[in-house]
């Protein structure tokens, strides 16, 4: 161990000013878009969306300039003691090729892990992340590039420079999506937990394969042997995506539904004994009624058919203003808690084809809670856990208050755990909470939903930055309004079996 | 003891056969020169000695272990130095010692103090900044240091002008007193290496043309000069460069023993003016050089 650090510490040294170069073009475009401001115009939302655009552009163009730079360093750091070469220094010494693989990958783990963690690191605790939310930040960094780099070193340890090391890394990756896209049309028959399996098995097995290959390679130093076990581990590749059967349950991001608890109460739910139809041609919206709870109630967030997929989700989420209100103390708990779902544009139906399957209601117990409030003007802030709400821009109507342009920035962890109603299908299966904003006076007792809409986010390194416009009417009669944030948190959720037999159209009049 | 044993080693390079079904032994404690033209196979007999190469066929033992199989243990106990090896050029001569050292349980730190005031090498310059002759030396004192049973230098004088390679050949015997250790030196010019070599071998077109000690090379190879043959002489086997010039005739004689080898000339050439003149070992390389340019202009045609 002492000589691999041995090994590791002289590439430190060689290599530090570069990394660091490269650390500082991790860093900079992350500051860049925190300090950055958006130039607001008579219309917010155009503003801050090609403001958005803009920033996304280039932020994606920085990142991948970090990506091959990364890369290129990384093979830089190989190719100082190729393992190819037979005039190098290193294999006349009493130096193993294991030990130079140790020497190289802690090397590069400092270099472009550990390095750029702790240079994001001050970023990140400005930003307002917690330590979960930069353990993630850190993990997510460091998967990554961690992957990219033992990529990096594997590769490189098959070529004698840098030109040949570019033109196979970027063939391989090329040969590695096309394997990914190959086998697509065969992914039309297999359910989505399958499809998630093969993803899933694919992924974890690269990192090892890479491991392995890098190994041999340094080990031997038998370059065709080495080619020749990537092309088998990129066979396997493309032979698991394309055909593996069975579903993997670590691999299944939808698993979070599970029975219900005892506390759940799940009689509360009730759907309306069949669909009422809006559009002939859509498979309609189920409606339903829930009872509220002030410790935590129960809501359906999906519907799914026999294959696991989503087909019908909770778009318009009408229990939210009552569980809000009630949250406030600004209405009572007498009225049962409606929810509807609906199936998004994609899912149309024939107009002749039957309504009927049999599938489950994903139900969420839900707790409710107030994330922070702050007066309505152009500066106001507020801030929770690791994200940072500020009010943009104001726009009124006549004596109206219409809407309020906001900025959050958040982490990206937290972000993929939001359920939003701009998201059009829910895959990724990690949502863990809804929040609504409400605009409120408590001294005048006025207070109403904000129906929010996301202008545009862009992320770099874990960091997001987003606009969203509220869309209200709050009269100046009401008084001074306050925002107010309110998160619906999911407790944890539970499956309900879901048969529908045909359409209606008397709706929700079927429970009144 | 031999160090170094090869048995049939070969090496191809697609079509091209570098290394032909050489078997050779370098005995231990030797300053054994391999010499050869460029391109003879060489540097490959080297690159497969070391494990740089993989054989195509035959195989080498190293320090009593299969090349292929030379591990951290073993390359504690060689020095290799080559004018085409890869010095980490940013380091300074200090950050090279200072890496290498930790590699080797038996560096010596007195002796490459020693050796470090003997080349006189500027510590603190970087090996980027060094003339060829200085970055040859330091690889020298790098490979050194440990005081290694085998030192393996590949064309160590090519490029280095003749006030440099006298220094560093001065470097090589002056360390050569400090411990015992096999040398094994390849070059394609004799006369670099004719102060150093106890053994010679010679290669040509990857094959082996010979293996013996300096000693033995010199003893049995003459210039020899007959005025008067006659007409009749021709030459023998074992002679090389035969001519002849009015009454002059001249040739090599390759198998040299002092009494039966003059017995023959006398019975050959009776009572003419025989006389035969002991040749350096350039000279011999010379001639053996230009007859297997020769043998193998012949089997061309």
């Amino acid at each position: 161990m002492k000589l691999v650090w041995h090994i590791a510490r002289k590439d430190l040294r060689r290599f530090a000013l570069p990394a660091a170069v490269w650390a500082v073009l991790i860093v900079a475009p992350t500051i860049a878009l925190m300090v950055i401001e958006p130039g607001i115009g008579p219309h917010p939302p155009s503003s801050l969306d090609g403001w958005g655009r803009v920033m996304g552009i280039w932020l994606q163009i920085l990142q991948g300039i970090q990506a091959v730079i990364a890369l290129a360093l990384a093979a830089a750091l190989v190719l100082e003691d190729s393992v190819v070469e037979t005039t190098a220094f290193w294999p006349t010494r009493p130096i193993s090729g294991a030990r130079l693989l140790g020497g190289k990958l802690l090397a590069a783990a400092l270099l472009f892990c550990a390095a750029p963690v702790l240079a994001l690191l001050p970023v990140w605790l400005a930003i307002g992340f917690d330590a979960i939310a930069v353990t993630a930040a850190a993990s997510e960094f460091v998967s990554r590039f961690g992957t990219l780099v033992l990529f990096a070193i594997t590769v490189a340890a098959l070529v004698r420079n840098l030109a040949t090391f570019l033109l196979c890394a970027f063939g391989l990756l090329a040969v590695y999506v096309a394997s990914g896209l190959a086998p697509r049309p065969l992914w039309q028959d297999a359910s989505m937990a399958v499809r998630q399996s093969r993803e899933f098995l694919a992924t974890i097995a690269i990192v090892p394969a890479l491991l392995l290959a890098a190994t041999h390679q340094f080990a031997t130093r038998r370059s065709v042997r080495t080619w020749g076990m990537i092309a088998v581990v990129i066979a396997f590749l493309a032979t698991v995506r394309s055909v593996w059967p069975w579903t993997v349950e670590m691999a299944r991001t939808d698993s979070a539904a599970q029975t219900p608890r005892a506390g759940d109460h799940p009689g509360d739910v009730v759907a309306a004994p069949a669909f009422t139809q809006h559009q002939a041609n859509s498979i309609p919206s189920l409606y339903g009624k829930t009872v509220w709870h002030a410790d935590g109630f129960c809501v359906p967030l999906f519907a799914r058919n026999p294959a696991g997929e989503v087909v019908m989700r909770s778009w318009d989420q009408i229990w939210q203003r009552t569980a809000g209100l009630r949250i406030l103390g600004l209405e009572a708990a007498e009225q049962p808690l409606w929810w509807q779902l609906e199936a998004p544009f994609y899912f149309r139906r024939v107009r002749s084809s039957p309504v009927e399957f049999t599938g489950t209601l994903e139900v969420w117990s839900i707790r409710a809670r107030i994330l922070g409030e702050t007066p309505v003007r152009v500066g106001a802030k507020l801030q929770h856990d690791a994200t940072r709400v500020r009010i943009l821009a104001l726009l009124s109507h006549e004596s109206r208050l219409d809407n309020i342009y906001l900025e959050e920035r958040d982490s990206s962890r937290n972000t993929l755990d939001r359920l939003t109603v701009d998201g059009l299908r829910r895959d990724s299966g990690h949502e863990r909470y809804i929040d609504a904003y409400f605009v409120v006076n408590r001294a005048t007792q006025h207070a109403v939903e904000a129906w929010s809409h996301d202008i545009g986010a862009t992320e770099i390194n874990s960091v997001v930055r987003r606009f969203c416009e509220l869309g209200f009417s709050w009269p100046e009669s009401y008084g001074e309004p306050t925002l107010v944030k309110i998160r619906f948190e999911r407790d944890h959720a539970f499956e309900l079996p879901l048969e529908v037999r045909g359409i209606s159209t008397r709706g929700l009049e079927q429970f009144r | 003891m031999n160090i170094i044993e090869t048995h049939a080693l070969s090496r191809r390079f697609g079509r091209t056969e570098a290394v032909h079904d050489l078997t050779l032994s370098v005995p231990a404690g030797s300053v054994f020169a391999l010499l050869g033209p460029n391109g003879a196979g060489k540097t490959t007999t080297l690159k497969l000695l070391m494990n740089l190469l993989p054989p195509t066929s035959g195989s080498a033992e190293v320090l009593g272990v299969d090349s292929r199989q030379l591990g951290e243990r073993e390359f504690a106990q060689i020095g290799y130095v080559s004018e085409n090896q890869h010095l980490p050029l940013w380091m300074t001569v200090r950050q090279l010692l200072d890496y290498c050292r930790p590699f080797y349980p038996t560096w010596d730190r007195a002796l490459e103090a020693t050796l470090l005031q003997q080349f006189a090498l500027p510590a603190s310059r970087k090996l980027a900044q060094l003339s060829r002759g200085m970055l040859m030396k330091a690889a020298l004192l790098s490979s050194l240091a440990y005081r290694p049973k085998l030192l393996v230098l590949d064309e160590p004088f090519s490029g280095l002008d003749a006030l440099v390679r006298d220094e560093f050949i001065r470097g090589v015997l002056e360390v050569s007193a400090l411990g015992e250790w096999t040398v094994l030196v390849s070059s394609h010019d004799i006369e670099e290496v004719e102060r150093l070599a106890d053994h010679i071998a010679l290669l040509d077109a990857g094959r082996l043309r010979l293996s013996e000690t300096a000693e033995s090379l010199q003893r049995r190879f003459r210039r020899v000069e007959v005025t008067n043959a006659g007409t009749g002489a021709v030459t023998a086997t074992g002679w090389l460069e035969w001519e002849r010039s009015g009454v002059l005739t001249r040739f090599v004689e390759t198998c040299y023993e002092p009494e039966a080898t003059e017995r023959r000339w006398q019975e050959r050439f009776g009572s003419a003016e025989v006389t035969a003149k002991p040749m350096t070992l350039r000279e011999i390389f010379m001639v053996l050089a230009r007859a297997n340019r020769g043998n193998a202009t012949e089997a061309s045609a």
